[in-house]
C-alpha cells in the first residue's frame, strides 16, 4: 500500500467518526492551551516581579525595622520603632560605613488627601530630593522636585503623581496648588509623568513629601519606616551591610545578633526570595496545567478505548481482506499523528490567543509593564505529552487488534 | 489444493482446553465446491476459517498448493488472503460507514494491483452481483440480500482462486438467500473458482458437489451431492 492510500485511508477512518475525531482533538488542544498560558503567564509574572525589584538597582539596600521575619505571619516586629534619627545620622558618619554613597530615610502610609472638593486616597511617601536618583525616576512632567533645603526646614511642599493629578486637579495646573493632608497644608512643586509600578511602588498614586515633614505633620512619629542605602559599588555591598549591621548594634546596644531589631535587605536578598516565591507559584500552576493536560490525556484515551471494539472489527476485516500489520499501524500511527498535529496547532493558537488577551487585559487594566512572551517550553512540553498520548493510546489497541487472528479480531466484543 | 492431515485446533479459555477440531483429515481439489455441515459447535466454521488462513491450528498439517501452512509468514498470509481467498461471512462484515464501492475496492487498497485498475475491477465485481444502482450507497442503507452481495463483490475483486463462504444465507430471508446463492454457485459453474461453503441448512448445501459433515469436531461422513440445485439463468441480469 503506498503511503498516498494510507495518508487517504487515515483521513477516510479520521472522517467518517467525526465525533470521535472532535473529541480527541478537543482533548489535545484543552491539554496544549491550557500548558501553553500556564505557564506563559507564570513566566511573565516572575519577569514582572523581578524587572519590578531591578529597578531598585543592584547597589541598593534596604534597612528595615524589626528581626527578618521568619515566616509569613511573623508579623511581630515589622512595625517597629528601632530606626531614629540618630542611627541615620551614625550611618552616614564616613567613619562608621566608608563605602556609603548615599541614604535616604524613608516615612510612608495611607491618608487622604483633598483639593477644594475632591479627595483622594493616595499614598505618602515621606523622603529626600535622592528619591528621584534612587529609584531612577524621570523629572517632573511639570514644576520641579523638592530640594535638601526643603526636607531640612520641614518645607510642606509635594510631588504628586499623575494619577494624583488626575484625580484632584483634573486637567487644571496642579503647581502651586495646595492639596490638604491631615488639617495642613501641602505646596505641589512638582508633577510625575506616568510611571506606574516600579519597584513595588505605583508612583501615580503617589504623593512625595520631605520625610520631616511627613514625620512630623502626617504620621506624627520620631522614627524611620525604612532607610535606603546606595553603596558606592555593587562589590562593596556585603561590606557595606556588615557596617550597617555593626554600626545599629552598637547603637542599639545589641551584641546578640539574633536580637537584632532591624534587618538589612539586598536587592540580590530579595530576588532571591521573590524568586523562590514565584517558582513555588510556577510550581502550583504548572501542576494545574499538568493536571488539565492530563485530563485532556484522559479524554484522549477514554475516546480511543471506547472506539477500540468497533476498531478491532475493523482491524479483523482489514486483515481478512489482505491488510499486513504494518500497514494497519502505519494507518492508525498516521490517524494519530494527525490528530495530534492539528490538536497541537490549535492548541498552541488557542493558547497563545488567550494569553495575548490576558497580556492586554493586565497591560490596560493593570497599567503594569507586562512582557508578552510565549514560554517555547509550554509549547513543547504540552506538544510532547499530547503527542505521546495521542500516538500510545490511538496505537496502543491497533497494536493489540493487529496481533489477533482476522477471526478472532472480528468477532471481538 | 487443499490438504489436511490430522488437523486439530483446541481453545484455550483461563487454562481450559476446548477441542474444536479433532485430526481431521480432507483433500479438496482446484474447482470444487464443497458444503461443510453439521450441527452449531461441530467445528465447521473453525475448519473454514482454518482453511481461509484467519485463524491458525494447533495441530496437523495443513496444505495449501502442497506448502506447509506453518511455513508461510504473517506478510505471505496477508497476500494469501489477499490474491488467493475471498471470504463471504454470515454477517457480511462491511464497513457500515462506506459506500458499497469503498467496501468492494477495500480489498484493492492491499494488493498490487495498480490503482489505475482499481475502478474498473470495482465496477466489474458489483456488476457481477446485479449491484451497480447500490454502488455509491452507505453499506448501512443496503437490505441484506444487498449488503451480502456488496460483500460477494468484496470478495471476488482480487480475482481469488478460492472463496469461502461462512452461512452466508444465515441471516437472509429465503429468497434474497437463494439470490445470493445462485451467485455463489456461478462463481464455480462459470468461472471454475474452487467453493467452500459452511452451512447447517441442508437446501443451502444442495448446492454444492460434495458434502461432508463435522461432528464434534471430527469428519463424520463425505459425499457427493445427488440431486444438485443448479441455480436459474440469469435472475440478476
Amino acid at each position: 500500500m503506498t503511503f498516498k492510500n494510507n495518508l487517504k485511508t487515515a483521513l477516510t477512518g479520521l472522517r467518517t467518526h467525526k465525533v470521535r475525531t472532535i473529541l480527541t482533538i478537543l482533548g489535545i488542544v484543552i491539554g496544549i492551551a491550557s500548558v501553553i498560558l500556564v505557564m506563559s503567564v507564570s513566566r511573565g509574572a516572575e519577569r514582572l516581579i523581578l524587572a519590578q525589584i531591578q529597578g531598585l538597582g543592584t547597589k541598593t539596600i534596604a534597612v528595615l525595622p524589626g528581626r527578618q521575619p521568619t515566616g509569613p505571619s511573623d508579623f511581630a516586629q515589622i512595625f517597629s520603632d528601632s530606626l531614629t534619627e540618630r542611627d541615620l545620622t551614625l550611618l552616614q558618619r564616613r567613619e562608621n560605613v566608608p563605602n556609603l554613597e548615599n541614604i535616604m530615610p524613608v516615612v510612608f502610609g495611607g491618608e487622604s488627601a483633598s483639593y477644594e472638593s475632591e479627595t483622594y486616597r493616595l499614598t505618602i511617601f515621606g523622603a529626600t530630593d535622592l528619591m528621584s536618583k534612587i529609584f531612577d525616576l524621570q523629572q517632573p512632567a511639570q514644576g520641579s522636585f523638592f530640594t535638601e533645603d526643603d526636607v531640612r526646614r520641614r518645607a510642606e511642599v509635594a510631588v504628586i503623581g499623575s494619577e494624583v493629578k488626575e484625580k484632584l486637579f483634573g486637567l487644571n495646573n496642579a503647581v502651586g496648588e495646595r492639596i490638604r493632608v491631615k488639617n495642613r497644608n501641602f505646596r505641589v512643586v512638582g508633577v510625575l509623568p506616568k510611571i506606574g509600578q516600579k519597584s513595588f511602588f505605583n508612583f501615580d498614586q503617589m504623593m512625595i513629601v520631605p520625610h520631616s515633614a511627613a514625620q512630623q505633620y502626617v504620621f506624627g512619629i520620631k522614627y524611620f519606616h525604612r532607610f535606603i542605602i546606595e553603596a558606592d559599588s555593587e562589590e562593596s555591598i556585603a561590606r557595606v551591610v556588615r557596617d550597617v549591621e555593626t554600626t545599629l548594634r552598637n547603637s542599639h546596644g545589641i551584641s546578640d545578633p539574633d536580637k537584632d531589631d532591624f534587618h538589612v535587605e539586598t536587592t540580590e536578598d530579595l530576588a532571591e526570595t521573590v524568586g523562590a516565591i514565584t517558582q513555588v507559584l510556577t510550581v502550583l500552576l504548572v501542576s494545574i496545567a499538568a493536571i488539565s493536560l492530563l485530563v485532556g490525556g484522559v479524554g484522549i484515551m477514554n475516546i480511543m478505548l471506547v472506539s477500540v471494539t468497533e476498531r478491532t472489527r475493523e482491524i479483523g476485516l482489514r486483515k481478512a481482506v489482505g491488510a499486513t500489520r504494518r500497514v494497519i499501524l502505519k494507518q492508525f500511527l498516521i490517524e494519530a499523528i494527525i490528530l495530534t498535529f492539528v490538536g497541537g496547532i490549535l492548541g498552541i493558537v488557542l493558547g497563545v490567543s488567550l494569553y495575548l488577551l490576558i497580556s492586554l487585559a493586565i497591560t490596560q487594566f493593570l497599567g503594569l509593564r507586562w512582557s508578552f512572551s510565549v514560554s517555547v517550553m509550554s509549547v513543547v512540553l504540552g506538544l510532547a505529552v499530547s503527542a505521546f498520548i495521542g500516538i500510545v493510546f490511538g496505537l496502543y489497541p491497533a497494536q493489540k487488534a493487529s496481533q489477533k487472528s482476522p477471526i478472532e479480531a472480528l468477532r471481538y466484543e | 489444493m487443499i490438504e489436511t492431515k490430522n488437523l486439530s485446533k483446541i481453545y484455550t479459555t483461563d487454562g481450559v482446553e476446548t477441542p474444536a477440531l479433532r485430526s481431521v483429515d480432507l483433500k479438496i481439489k482446484k474447482g470444487e465446491f464443497l458444503a461443510i455441515m453439521g450441527p452449531s459447535g461441530s467445528g465447521k466454521s473453525t475448519l473454514l476459517h482454518i482453511l481461509g488462513f484467519l485463524d491458525n491450528y494447533t495441530g496437523g498439517e495443513f496444505y495449501f498448493d502442497g506448502k506447509l501452512a506453518d511455513t508461510f509468514s504473517d506478510d505471505d498470509l496477508a497476500r494469501l488472503r489477499n490474491e488467493q481467498v475471498g471470504f463471504i461471512f454470515q454477517s457480511f462484515n462491511l464497513l457500515p460507514r462506506a459506500t458499497v464501492f469503498e467496501n468492494v475496492r477495500l480489498p484493492l487498497l492491499y494488493s498490487k494491483i495498480p490503482e489505475k485498475d482499481w475502478e474498473v475491477l470495482v465496477r466489474q465485481a458489483v456488476e457481477s452481483v446485479g449491484l451497480s444502482h447500490r454502488i455509491d450507497y452507505l453499506s448501512s442503507k443496503l437490505s441484506g440480500g444487498e449488503k451480502q452481495r456488496a460483500a460477494i463483490a468484496r470478495s471476488l475483486v482480487c480475482d481469488p482462486q478460492i472463496i469461502f463462504a461462512d452461512e452466508p444465507t444465515g441471516n437472509l430471508d429465503s429468497k434474497s438467500g437463494q439470490v445470493v446463492m445462485d451467485i455463489i454457485q456461478k462463481l464455480s459453474t462459470e468461472q471454475n473458482r474452487t467453493i467452500i461453503l459452511v452451512t447447517h441448512e441442508t437446501y443451502t448445501s444442495q448446492y454444492a458437489e460434495r458434502i461432508i459433515t463435522l461432528k464434534d469436531g471430527k469428519l463424520e461422513s463425505d459425499r457427493k451431492v445427488a440431486n444438485r440445485h443448479i441455480a436459474k439463468d440469469g435472475f440478476f441480469k
